[in-house]
């Protein structure tokens, strides 16, 4: 009954999808095996150019290493990605150029400051010296961190690391960014800080991909949600398309009232176990 | 490349703001230095090396001709103690020890001339102590001679009486007096002699500093190398090294220009520690050109070495126990804390593995036997190689490991 509602899902992503140009992304049955253990087993989706797309799942349900396959870090072993209609295998190093990546580690020197952060993060894209200097100012604007830009990271609190986390993953103006789980960690304050910054960005019209597993996080941001679990994609769709589910599936008893009741209905867990 | 560079300026940067770190990579190996530089000096004056020995008198003025005779060698330092519990002591003192003691029992005197007999103990510390057989032959020596000139005295006046029965006992008491005479000159200037010399060696004489120096600086080289090759491992652990995989840098770009950091790091810390060691502890330059490719040349190998070491762990604690085995191994194994010839030749043989042999054979080649850079080509070539050879088995070690997509 599971796969049914997987496959009525699917069908409702496929309903709604638009042009085939416009996908930023396109995973297409893509799995990842290390050893033995399949953390990703054939999971397909598209990102659409300008949209916020959720990847919302409990821990260990593959949304880090769909990221990673994302961003060329990691191989599939099977299936495909493309990532602007580029071969993530292929030509990693052309989507490297194009996309951002804002890992679930707090992946700064803590010893630099935020400007020397962002500056030795800008050199990596070959960005030339005087636009690399404008950018990261306009990003420690962004991300109010501009009055302590000279301070080593390391007197920073979590929530000010964690826009940096940001800023350093736009430092190259990307087409895409992929953000894995960017406020863990952070108190409600700071979280409310980074999702204002996060609408600004989708404002601007940039593609992003969100993982989490808070799924008001999911809610609040995001145009469309996949649910992963284990590795599967378990279903697909704006918020109001997976609440409605209740009524083309035997499986839900009742409309449920957030996503949280309705992964918990998909899956018999939540989202937090 | 220029990514590789900036990777480097980095780690550079990195360490620069860490002052404290720049500190110990100077001070302490020059501690160490100035220590035992000075303990392992070497002197060619003869005046300088002496023998301490404790002497115990039981036959008080009646061997004071002999005691002073012992003096008289320049190289037994006498020092007369008051009772044999008084020698052991000397003898098992942690601090002031001597090497060893005799005791002239009373008669011994009258003895060495002939009247009685008597024997002198000479008590030595156990094992195998140079200068406690040094001074036991020079007892040797001089009793020996005593006993020759009175065996000669001897034989002159039997030979007198025997050719002369009426000889008065003045006559043969002048006789047997002559011969001693004749057969102390005959000691002190024998027909058939041996002289001993010291080969003088071209250049300055060297020092203790001369071995310690690079010996110390090396082996600090290899310590601030290892841990600062490390940070690759802190950076996996931070997850700034994944990043950097997720921007355009390749893998190569990125350890190359880690290596290439902690090599200037090496060359400027070898550069620092020579100069200071030539300059302030007054080591031997020697060959400056031969002495600057080997400063360029080790730190190369000792990048290359830290990059395998790297590649064979994985967390910071392993390469720590690691690193300090490599190390320490290879300094006390190839010549860092003591001259290479010193060791066995087997262990000599065995030394050629380690970098730090080739390293320090090519400073004692240019600081102590005054060489110039025709005679080091060999160690330099055989450094670079050793550098080469490591960093390709690391990157493949690395490649293997590794998951990412390296396009």
């Amino acid at each position: 009954m599971r796969s049914a509602l997987q496959e009525q899902a699917s069908i409702t992503t496929l309903t709604a999808t638009q042009s085939h140009i416009n996908d930023v992304v396109n995973v297409a049955a893509a799995a990842k095996t290390f050893g033995k253990f399949e953390a990703v087993k054939g999971i397909s989706f598209t990102i659409k150019r300008g949209e916020t797309f959720g990847l919302l799942g409990p821990n260990g349900a593959g949304k880090s290493t769909t990221i990673n396959m994302i961003s060329s870090y990691l191989r599939p072993t099977s299936g495909h990605v493309t990532v602007l209609g580029m071969d993530t295998v292929k030509q990693a190093d052309d989507i490297k150029e194009r996309i951002g990546v804002v890992p679930q580690e707090l992946a700064l020197y803590e010893e630099l400051t935020a400007e020397e952060n962002l500056t030795f993060f800008g050199q990596m894209y070959q960005l030339e010296r005087k636009a690399l200097q404008a950018r990261a100012a306009e990003l420690l604007n962004l991300m109010g961190l501009y009055d302590r830009r000279s301070e080593p990271v390391k007197h920073y609190s979590g929530g000010m690391k964690r826009r940096l986390n940001i800023a350093v993953g736009l430092i190259n103006n990307p087409d895409l960014l992929l953000l894995d789980e960017p406020t863990v960690g952070v108190d409600p304050q700071s979280r409310n800080a980074i999702f204002e910054n996060i609408e600004q960005l989708k404002a601007n019209g940039l593609t992003l991909l969100y993982t989490t597993h808070y799924m008001e996080e999911a809610e609040r941001l995001c145009d469309r949600i996949a649910i992963v679990d284990n590795g599967k994609l378990i279903a697909i769709g704006t918020l109001d398309q997976l609440l409605a589910l209740r009524d083309q599936s035997e499986i839900l008893v009742q409309k449920p009232r957030g996503l949280e009741e309705l992964f918990l209905q998909l899956t018999g867990k939540t989202l937090r176990e | 490349m220029n990514r590789l560079f900036q990777v480097a300026m980095k780690d550079l940067t990195l360490l620069w703001k860490d002052k404290g770190a720049l500190v110990y990579m100077l001070v302490v190996p020059l501690v160490l230095m100035a220590i035992l530089g000075s303990i392992f000096k070497v002197d060619s004056s003869t005046d300088s090396f002496s023998v301490p020995l404790a002497v115990v008198n039981q036959d008080g003025a009646a061997s004071k001709q002999f005691t002073n005779v012992l003096s008289s060698t320049k190289v037994l330092k006498l020092e007369f103690v008051a009772d044999e519990a008084a020698a052991k002591q000397r003898l098992s003192d942690v601090n002031n020890s001597v090497p060893a003691y005799i005791v002239i029992p009373a008669g011994y005197g009258a003895a060495l001339e002939g009247q009685g007999q008597a024997q002198l103990a000479v008590v030595k510390t156990p094992g195998n102590d140079a200068r406690a057989a040094a001074a036991e032959s020079i007892v040797r020596d001089v009793v020996n001679s005593y006993n020759a000139v009175r065996t000669s005295r001897a034989a002159a006046v039997a030979a007198y009486k025997q050719a002369m029965p009426n000889a008065t006992a003045d006559q043969l008491q002048a006789v047997g007096l002559a011969a001693g005479s004749q057969a102390q000159e005959s000691l002190r200037k024998p027909t058939a002699s041996i002289s001993a010399q010291e080969q003088k060696q071209e250049g300055p004489t060297p020092s203790g500093f001369d071995v310690v120096v690079p010996g110390y600086a090396l082996m600090f080289a290899l310590f601030a190398i290892s841990n600062g090759a490390g940070s690759i491992l802190e950076e996996k652990e931070a997850g700034t090294f994944k990043r950097l995989l997720l921007t355009p840098l390749r893998p190569w770009a990125l350890i190359g220009g880690k290596m290439f950091a902690q090599y200037v790091i090496g060359v400027i810390q070898v550069a620092l520690l020579l100069l200071i060691g030539i300059v302030g502890f007054g080591a031997h330059a020697g060959n400056l050109l031969g002495l600057v490719l080997l400063t360029l040349a080790v730190p190369f190998a000792a990048t290359g070495l830290a990059m395998l070491l790297v590649s064979l762990v994985r967390s910071r604690r392993q390469l720590a126990s690691v690193s300090t085995l490599v190390v320490l191994g290879s300094s006390a194994l190839g010549g860092a804390w003591f001259p290479l010839w010193l060791l066995p030749n087997w262990m000599q043989g065995v030394s050629r593995v380690t970098l730090t042999s080739w390293a320090m054979e090519g400073f004692n080649k240019i600081m102590i036997f005054g060489k110039g850079v025709g005679d080091i080509l060999p160690n330099l070539a055989v450094l670079i190689v050793y550098g080469l050879v490591c960093y390709l088995i690391a990157t493949r070690l690395f490649r293997a490991r590794s998951e990412e997509v390296a396009a």
